[in-house]
């Protein structure tokens, strides 16, 4: 008991020293919990983007096995743009990206909480289509509601197969990986020895045809 | 014998780039020359050109990889250099991590020059990321200079960039040398792969104070 609460606390301390070497955070009002090897982190960040970093910083540190990331976004200041240009905004950096089709997306934005609504080709579009919009200034939350509608689909059998000779050519242990596929979605669960190994193992699944969505149950 | 590894690492980054649904490959060739490979043809866009690029590094026997690629945009009409200039400054003004005002950005044929300054390094790299995911890019040729608040002695510099390595749980510190001076950083030494050449490199770069690194590292 008192060797888990020492190891907690070490831990804790490389994360709050990971939080302060990042400079390009504010850092002030993340307050870090640490349950057995799981991190929680909650109170504010000053930009959105804020939030997903914060997140990779603390899941490369050494000892952490899972995050639940419950970071809030303070809302904008004086100067931060109106309702109408985020949506502006959201709507001209999609259009001018190559990987998106912009026509099927619906950009509406309510105190700076972005929805996208719509359709898109791929689960990595999908999720590119919010990177981007976690790119304007103003943004404090984004509700990715579009529905993956794949032009080619391929069956579950396919697609499995795909990711599993995937995974199979790049550097990640598969050992102890189990990958499951219905209806388009995919299922990573097991267990892998990095961080890295983890979002190498989203990515591999993110980026095989045919994919609509993926659920990273993996843990490190 | 060695002629047989290399054709397993060319059918690999082959098979590996046909299965990336983000990447339209039917107009790359892959050579490969002992460990290192070699990217020949054309791409529909600059983002296509660098994930070729980093799919090559994923697979495990490959050290270096010349890329080559051509960009020949596919969208019709395409944006004019004038066009492009404003969406890249767009996207840099809306961003809310970085401090766009003293970047200028010039474009001749597609190719975009980013010059001035920034107040760090991790502002430089995210500079170039935003630019290149803009269509109609063909290349981004990043010139920026890096304008610290205020200088950060050498010795703290390489204190934290040690401490932020040994936190990290890929990193094998005992074989990697850093040396600072004047805020440059100089990496040397031997990491396992790809993924931990460029983890080293983004923690030297994100450590505050630092302007520029150089990464003499070898994968080995």
């Amino acid at each position: 008991m008192n060797m888990e609460r020492r190891r907690a606390e070490s831990i804790k301390k490389a994360i709050l020293s990971q939080l302060r070497w990042d400079h390009s955070i504010d850092a002030r009002d993340i307050n870090v919990e640490v349950v057995n090897d799981k991190v929680v982190l909650t109170g504010t960040v000053p930009a959105y983007p804020d939030k997903w970093e914060a997140e990779q910083d603390v899941y490369i540190v050494d000892g952490v096995s899972s995050v639940e990331n419950d970071l809030r976004v303070r809302p904008g200041s004086i100067g931060m743009p109106d309702d109408d240009q985020i949506r502006l905004r959201v709507e001209s950096i999609l259009e001018w990206n190559h990987d998106i089709d912009a026509s099927k997306i619906k950009v509406s934005v309510d105190h700076g909480v972005v929805t996208l609504s719509g359709t898109a080709d791929s689960y990595w579009q999908k999720e590119k289509a919010r990177d981007l919009a976690s790119n304007i200034g103003g943004v404090i939350e984004i509700e990715n509601d579009l529905k993956v509608q794949p032009g080619n689909p391929v069956s579950d059998e396919a697609i499995r197969k795909d990711i599993l000779d995937a995974l199979d050519r790049s550097t990640v242990d598969t050992s102890q990986i189990n990958v499951s596929v219905k209806d388009c979605t995919v299922i990573l669960n097991g267990t892998v020895n990095s961080y890295d190994d983890f979002r190498d193992a989203e990515e591999i699944a993110e980026f095989t045809a045919g994919v609509c969505h993926v659920q990273n149950d993996l843990v490190i | 014998m060695e002629l047989s590894r290399e054709e397993k690492i060319r059918d690999d980054v082959n098979t590996h780039l046909v299965w990336d649904n983000r990447i339209d490959a039917k107009d790359i060739r892959v050579e490969v020359v002992g460990s290192r490979v070699i990217l020949i043809g054309t791409v529909p866009s600059y983002s296509d050109r660098w994930q070729a690029e980093d799919d090559a590094y994923s697979i495990p026997g490959v050290r270096s990889v010349d890329n080559r690629l051509k960009v020949v945009p596919a969208v019709s009409p395409a944006p004019s250099d004038t066009d492009i200039r404003l969406r890249v400054e767009n996207v840099l003004n809306w961003n809310p991590s970085i401090d766009s005002s003293g970047i200028l950005v010039s474009v001749d044929h597609g190719v975009v020059t980013l010059y001035g300054t920034v107040p760090s390094c991790r502002q430089k790299d995210r500079a170039w990321d935003l630019a290149s995911g803009v269509s109609g890019v063909v290349d981004v040729v990043n010139d920026l200079k890096v304008r610290l608040p205020e200088e950060t002695a050498d010795q703290t510099i390489k204190g934290d960039i040690l401490n932020t390595l040994d936190r990290h749980t890929l990193i094998d510190t005992g074989r990697v040398d850093v040396t600072v001076q004047g805020g440059i950083v100089t990496l040397r030494g031997i990491v396992d792969n790809y993924k931990a050449f460029r983890t080293v490199e983004e923690i030297a770069k994100f450590t505050h104070g630092v302007i520029e690194v150089r990464n003499e590292l070898v994968i080995a």
